[in-house]
C-alpha cells in the first residue's frame, strides 16, 4: 500500500471548518483533478450545468490502494454519474462512492462545495 | 487458514473427474474445514482427456491443462505429482505411496480406467503402444518418426480417434475391428456399414471380423499382425483401443466391494462399501453400470462434494450415455437406446447410401416417445433428438419428419419449445431454467451465462444449443442480441464511423447530441475519441477530446499497478544509435526508472510520476526520441531483422523497410492497436507472421501477410500478396488499414476482424487489390490525411503550458515525492512494493 492509503487509513481526521481547497479554474470540465487536504487526496469532479454540479470522493483506488481515481473516465447510467478505476474499471457511484460491481468496494466522499469560483472541503454532513 | 481441527480429505487420481471433484468441493463454504491432498499418478496436473487429439494438431499439452498451476497453490491444496498411491490401510486408515504414508478421514478414489491390451501373444513387443495420456502420445509419435504404417487394433470410438491420429502424424492408417462393424457399442449394423465405407474413402483401411492371434517381427514393416482366418497384416506402429477397464487395484487390494468384470460398487451417495470412501469417475460402477464419460462423471464429482459437505440434496441416479462426435471428419451420433432393447420398441429409419446418410430413431411402443437414435453423416439433428429423449417430450404426430431431410429448414426443436426442466448441459448439469434464472439475475450474454453457470465449458457438445437459447431467451426479454455500443449509442462501431464520416462531426458532444443519448461511459468516451482521431487526427488531448480519453491516452502513458506511469520512446525498427542509447540511460539513470528491454524492440521506462512525465520527455524529446505510442490504440513497433545490410543470408533490406513503415504509420488512430514486422529473407527472424502486417523479403521484391496476431489468441498471418514492389507495398497497406479502421469494432485487432469478415481472404483481396469496392482511391488518400497530420503528441503537449498543467498530481499541492507510491529494490533497480491482497486496503 502507499503511504499515502497508509496515512489516509490510520489518521481519518475531520476538520471543523471549511477549508479552501483550490479555484474553479484548476477543475476540468467532466474529468477529474486530485487536490490534497492534510493526509486526504480528494477527487474532484466537475459537472457544469449539471444538478449536482462538484463531486469530491478518495483519490485512493480502494482495490489497488493506488493515489489513481481522479484520472478515472466519468461515466453515466441511468442518469446517474460514476467514476471507472483507471486501473481495473470498477464503477463508482459518484454521490456515495459505493462501488456498484463489487459490494464490499466503498470510496470515501467528502463534502465539496462550489461557491463564487472558489472549491471548498466542508466538514463531513452527519 | 488457521482452525486447528482440520479434517484430512485424500483424493487418488488427478483425472478429469478428480479435477471436477476438487473444484466443486473447494466451491462449498464447508471445504475450508479441510486439508485437501490429491494423489496425481501421471506427472502433470489434471488435464482434458477428451481432446486428447488435439495434441496432434498443435503439439502443446500446457493447453489441455483444466487449471492454472497457480490453482492449486491458491487453494492450498496439496497435489503430489507423480506418486501413485500404492495400498490403502482401512483399519489405520492411511494410503501408502512409494514416499510415504499418509492419514485420512475420507477418502476419494478417482482413479480412472487403463486401457485394455487384449491377451494376444508379442503384444509388449516395442511399438506396441496405448491411447490415453499425453505420455501415450508422446509415445506414439516418437514410434511413428521412422515409420509407414501404423495399425489400430479396435474399432470404436476412441479407436476411430486414434486411428485419424495416426492419418496426422503421416502413416498409413489401419482400422482392425473384431466384431462385424464398427463402433459396435453404439451403432446397429446400417450405422456401422455406412460409417465403414466414409472412413474407407478417407483413406483409413477398415478390417471387421478380424480376430489378432499373434504379433511377430515383420519383415517389410517392424511388426506383422497374424489374424486368426490365416491373413497378415504388416505394419510399423501398433495401437491398442479395445476397451477400457475400471482402474480399482488400490480398492480391490483394500477389500472394497467389487463388480463381477470389475469397478468399484458405489451407492446413489457415491460411497463404496466403506462408508468414508467414495469412488467416483470412470473407476466407479453404480447399479452394476460403468460410465466411459466425462458427463457422468462430473456429476458423480458433483455429488461426492456434496455429500462430503454435509448436502444430502444431491444423489446420483445413473446417467445418460448419448455421444455425438465427429470422428475422422464423419458425424457420428447416438442417443439412449440406439440398438432398440427395449421390448416392443419399434424403429423408424432413413438411409441414403448416395449422400452417405443414416438416421434411425427407436420409438416406444405406442410410438409416443422417443428412447434411441443413430446418427451417421450428419449430427444437425443431434440436438432435436436428444431433448426429445432425455426429457421424455411428447413426439410430433409425424416423427418421421425428425430425421426425413428437408429442402429448407431442419425440424428445429426451438429453444422456446424445450421446458424449463430440459438439461441443455449434462458435463455442468445446466438446465434450461438455470439458464433463464441467471439470465434474470442479470447476465447479459453468452459469455456470461458460460462464466457462471459453467455451460458448454466441458465437452462442449452442446455449445450450439446452449447459443440459440441463450439468444433466445435474450430477445424474449427485450435485449434484442445488439450491436449497440452502450446505453448511450444504439450504433456499432462501424456505424458511428460512417456517421461522423457522413456528417462531418469534430466533438464527442456534438455525435451524442445528434446520435445518442445521455453523458457517455468509459466504453462510448474512449472508442469515439478514437474514431474521431482516426478521422481526422487532431491531438489527442486537444481541449474537446481530453475528457474522453482513457487515463493511458490522458497522460500519453501506461499507468502501471502502482500509480506511476511508463515511458516508451520511439525507436523505430528497433534501430538505435549507441548516443541514443546513452541518453536513454541517463534519463533512466536520473529519475531511478527501471529499465525493461520490451518484447517489441525497444526499450520501457518504469515507475515514472505524473509530475515527472513531462520532464523525462522533455529530455527524450530533446535527445531527439518521438513518443512511442505505447498508450495509443495505434501502431505500435514495426519489429525487424537485420537484413541485407549485414545478413549473409538476407536478399532485402529488412531494416530500412521497417524503419519507413514505422514512421509512415505512427499515431494513426486504430480500433485497436497494431503491430508489425519485416523480415530479410524466409528465415523470418522478425517473426513478421505474427502480426498484423508482415513483411517478407523475397529475391523479386516482398510478400506481405496479413491480420496475424500474438496474444491470448495466436492467428497465423494470411499469405495476402507476393513480390510486391515498394510503392505496392506501401498502397497495399494504406488500403488495408484504413479499410480495417472504417469497418472493424471497437477494440477488434485485425486477426479478429479477419475471422469476422464475410467472404474472408479473398473478399479483403478482392477489396484490396482488385479495388471491387472502387474505394481504392479512397482510402489511400484518407490514410496519406491522417498521415500528413502527425504530431508527436508528447512535443504538443511540452509546447502547450495549459495542457503541461494536467501533469500535476494535485492542484493545490507540491508533487508527492516518489516513495509515497511504495517502492522497493530488486536486482539493482526499483520496483513496486508487492501487495499481497490487495482488498486487505479499503478503509
Ligand atoms: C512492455 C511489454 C512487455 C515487455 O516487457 O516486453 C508489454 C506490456 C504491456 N502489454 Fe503487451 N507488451 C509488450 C509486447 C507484447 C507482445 C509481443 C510483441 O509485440 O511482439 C504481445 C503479443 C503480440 C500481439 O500483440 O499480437 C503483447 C500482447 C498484449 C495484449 C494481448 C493482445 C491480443 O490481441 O490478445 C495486451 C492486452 C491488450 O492490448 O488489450 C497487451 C497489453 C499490454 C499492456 C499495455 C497492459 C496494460 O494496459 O498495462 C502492458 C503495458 C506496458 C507498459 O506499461 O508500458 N499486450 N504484448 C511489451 C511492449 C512492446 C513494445 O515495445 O511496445
Ligand atoms: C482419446 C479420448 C477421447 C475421449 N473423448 C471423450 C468424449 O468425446 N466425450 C466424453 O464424455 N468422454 C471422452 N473420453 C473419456 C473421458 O476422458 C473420461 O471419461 C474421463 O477422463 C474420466 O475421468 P476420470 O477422472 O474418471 O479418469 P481419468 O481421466 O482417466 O483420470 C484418472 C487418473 O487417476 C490416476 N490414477 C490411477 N490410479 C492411481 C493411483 N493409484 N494413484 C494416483 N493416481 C492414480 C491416473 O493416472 C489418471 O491420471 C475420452 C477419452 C479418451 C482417452
Ligand atoms: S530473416 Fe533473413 S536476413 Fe533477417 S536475420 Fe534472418 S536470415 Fe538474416
Ligand atoms: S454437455 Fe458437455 S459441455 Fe455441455
Amino acid at each position: 500500500m502507499s503511504q499515502l492509503a497508509y496515512a489516509l487509513e490510520n489518521q481519518p481526521e475531520i476538520q471543523q471548518q471549511p477549508v479552501l481547497l483550490c479555484q474553479q479554474q484548476d477543475l476540468v470540465p467532466y474529468s477529474g483533478v486530485a487536490a490534497r487536504f492534510a493526509e486526504h487526496a480528494i477527487a474532484l469532479f466537475y459537472l457544469p450545468g449539471k444538478e449536482v454540479e462538484l463531486y469530491g470522493v478518495s483519490h485512493i483506488d480502494p482495490a489497488s490502494g493506488a493515489p489513481v481515481m481522479a484520472h478515472g473516465l466519468l461515466g453515466e447510467s441511468k442518469g446517474a454519474f460514476y467514476i471507472a478505476a483507471p486501473l481495473h474499471k470498477q464503477q463508482y457511484q459518484l454521490s456515495d462512492g459505493q462501488c456498484l460491481s463489487d459490494s464490499t468496494l466503498k470510496l470515501q466522499v467528502f463534502n465539496v462545495q462550489l461557491q463564487h469560483g472558489q472549491v471548498w472541503l466542508l466538514p463531513p454532513m452527519e | 487458514m488457521t482452525t486447528s481441527i482440520t479434517k484430512q480429505l485424500l483424493v487418488i487420481g488427478n483425472g478429469m473427474v478428480g479435477q471436477h471433484f476438487i473444484e466443486q468441493f473447494l466451491s462449498r463454504a464447508d471445504a475450508a474445514q479441510w486439508q485437501l491432498t490429491v494423489f496425481a499418478g501421471e506427472d502433470r496436473p489434471a488435464y482434458d482427456r477428451v481432446h486428447l487429439s488435439e495434441y496432434f494438431s498443435d503439439a502443446n499439452a500446457d493447453k489441455l491443462q483444466l487449471a492454472a498451476d497457480s490453482f492449486y497453490r491458491d487453494n492450498d491444496v496439496s497435489l503430489k505429482l507423480n506418486e501413485a498411491v500404492l495400498a490403502i490401510d482401512r483399519e489405520a486408515k492411511t494410503v501408502t505411496t512409494a514416499k510415504a504414508r499418509y492419514f485420512y478421514d475420507k477418502l476419494v478414489l478417482a482413479t480412472g480406467s487403463y486401457p485394455f491390451v487384449p491377451p494376444i501373444a508379442g503384444n509388449d513387443k516395442p511399438h506396441c503402444l496405448v491411447y490415453r495420456t499425453i505420455a501415450d502420445l508422446e509415445a506414439i509419435s516418437a514410434s511413428s518418426k521412422d515409420a509407414k504404417v501404423g495399425v489400430v487394433i479396435g474399432g470404436g470410438l476412441l479407436g476411430l480417434e486414434a486411428a485419424n491420429a495416426l492419418k496426422l502424424l503421416g502413416l498409413e492408417a489401419h482400422v482392425v475391428e473384431f466384431a462385424p462393424q464398427l463402433m459396435p457399442v453404439q451403432l446397429d449394423k446400417d450405422g456401422g456399414e455406412l460409417l465403414r465405407s466414409k472412413i474407407a474413402q478417407l483413406g483409413v483401411s477398415v478390417h471387421t471380423d478380424k480376430a489378432t492371434s499373434s504379433i511377430s517381427e515383420g519383415t517389410e514393416q517392424r511388426l506383422q499382425l497374424n489374424f486368426s482366418d490365416g491373413s497378415v497384416l504388416q505394419t510399423d506402429v501398433i495401437v491398442f483401443s479395445a476397451g477400457i477397464r475400471p482402474q480399482d487395484q488400490p480398492g480391490k487390494d483394500a477389500g472394497l466391494e467389487l463388480g463381477a468384470r470389475g469397478g468399484i460398487v458405489i451407492n446413489n451417495q457415491c460411497q463404496t462399501s466403506d462408508s468414508d470412501i467414495y469412488a467416483i469417475g470412470e473407476c466407479a460402477l453404480y447399479q452394476g453400470q460403468l460410465f466411459g464419460l466425462v458427463a457422468p462423471g462430473y456429476q458423480m464429482a458433483r455429488t461426492a462434494a456434496a455429500v462430503l459437505c454435509g448436502d444430502s440434496s444431491q444423489s446420483f441416479t445413473g446417467a445418460d450415455m448419448s455421444t455425438k462426435l465427429k470422428l475422422l471428419g464423419v458425424d457420428v451420433g447416438s442417443i439412449g437406446d440406439a440398438h432398440g432393447r427395449t421390448p416392443g420398441s419399434i424403429s423408424l429409419r432413413y438411409r441414403n447410401d448416395l449422400a452417405g446418410e443414416y438416421r434411425k430413431l427407436v420409438l416406444s411402443a405406442d410410438g409416443k416417445q422417443l428412447l434411441g437414435a443413430v446418427l451417421v453423416g450428419d449430427n444437425s439433428y443431434y440436438d432435436t433428438l436428444l431433448q426429445y429423449a432425455l426429457n421424455g417430450l411428447a413426439l410430433p404426430a409425424d416423427p418421421h419428419s425428425l430425421i426425413l431431410p428437408q429442402s429448407n429448414s431442419k425440424p428445429l426443436l426451438g429453444p422456446a419449445a424445450l421446458p424449463d426442466s430440459a438439461t441443455l448441459c449434462s458435463c455442468h448439469n445446466v438446465s434450461k431454467g438455470a439458464i433463464c434464472a441467471a439470465l434474470d439475475g442479470g447476465v447479459q450474454d453468452l459469455a456470461g451465462i458460460k462464466s457462471c453457470t459453467k455451460a458448454a465449458t466441458g465437452c462442449g457438445g452442446c455449445a450450439a444449443l446452449l447459443k440459440s437459447v441463450v439468444e433466445h431467451e435474450l430477445s424474449a426479454r427485450g435485449v434484442a442480441v445488439s450491436t449497440d455500443l452502450c446505453e448511450h449509442f444504439s450504433y456499432s462501431r462501424q456505424q458511428l464511423y460512417h456517421l461522423v464520416r457522413v456528417d462531418g462531426i469534430k466533438t464527442f458532444n456534438e455525435l451524442i447530441k445528434s446520435h445518442g443519448r445521455g453523458h457517455g461511459c468509459e466504453i462510448c468516451k474512449p472508442a469515439v475519441a478514437s474514431i474521431l482521431a482516426s478521422c481526422w487526427n487532431e491531438p489527442v488531448l486537444a481541449k474537446p477530446h481530453v475528457a474522453l480519453q482513457d487515463t493511458n491516452d490522458t497522460f500519453l502513458a501506461n499507468m502501471q499497478k502502482n500509480g506511476t506511469y511508463s515511458v516508451v520512446p520511439r525507436i523505430p525498427g528497433g534501430e538505435i544509435t549507441p548516443a541514443m542509447l546513452i541518453s536513454i540511460g541517463k534519463v533512466a539513470e536520473q529519475y531511478q526508472l527501471y529499465t525493461k528491454i520490451t518484447g517489441g524492440q525497444r526499450i520501457d521506462l518504469f515507475g515514472a510520476t505524473l509530475d515527472q512525465l513531462p520532464l523525462i520527455w522533455q529530455q527524450l524529446i530533446d535527445a531527439g526520441f518521438e513518443t512511442g505510442h505505447a498508450y495509443g490504440k495505434s501502431l505500435r513497433t514495426v519489429k525487424s531483422c537485420v537484413g541485407s545490410t549485414w545478413c549473409r543470408y538476407g536478399v532485402q533490406d529488412s531494416v530500412s523497410m521497417a524503419i519507413l513503415l514505422e514512421n509512415r504509420y505512427k499515431g494513426v488512430r486504430a480500433p485497436h492497436k497494431i503491430k508489425m514486422a519485416v523480415s530479410g529473407c524466409t528465415r523470418e527472424c522478425a517473426e513478421a507472421q505474427s502480426k498484423d502486417v508482415g513483411v517478407i523479403a523475397t529475391e523479386n521484391g516482398w510478400n506481405l501477410y496479413v491480420c496475424g496476431n500474438g496474444g491470448m489468441k495466436p492467428r497465423h498471418a494470411d499469405l495476402f500478396a507476393t513480390d510486391l514492389t515498394d510503392e505496392q507495398l506501401l498502397s497495399y497497406i494504406d488500403r488495408l488499414l484504413m479499410f480495417y479502421i472504417k469497418t472493424a469494432d471497437r477494440l477488434q485487432r485485425t486477426a479478429s476482424w479477419m475471422n469476422n469478415l464475410e467472404g474472408g481472404l479473398d473478399y479483403l483481396r478482392d477489396v484490396i487489390i482488385h479495388d471491387s469496392l472502387g474505394l481504392a482511391a479512397e482510402l489511400e488518400a484518407q490514410m496519406q490525411l491522417l498521415i500528413g497530420n502527425y504530431q508527436c503528441e508528447w512535443q504538443t503537449v511540452l509546447n502547450d503550458p495549459a495542457q503541461r498543467a494536467r501533469f500535476n498530481s494535485y492542484v493545490n499541492a507540491a508533487a508527492p515525492a516518489r516513495s509515497e507510491f511504495g517502492f522497493v529494490p530488486e536486482r539493482g533497480q526499483l520496483i513496486p512494493t508487492r501487495q499481497l491482497n490487495n482488498k486487505e486496503n479499503t478503509l
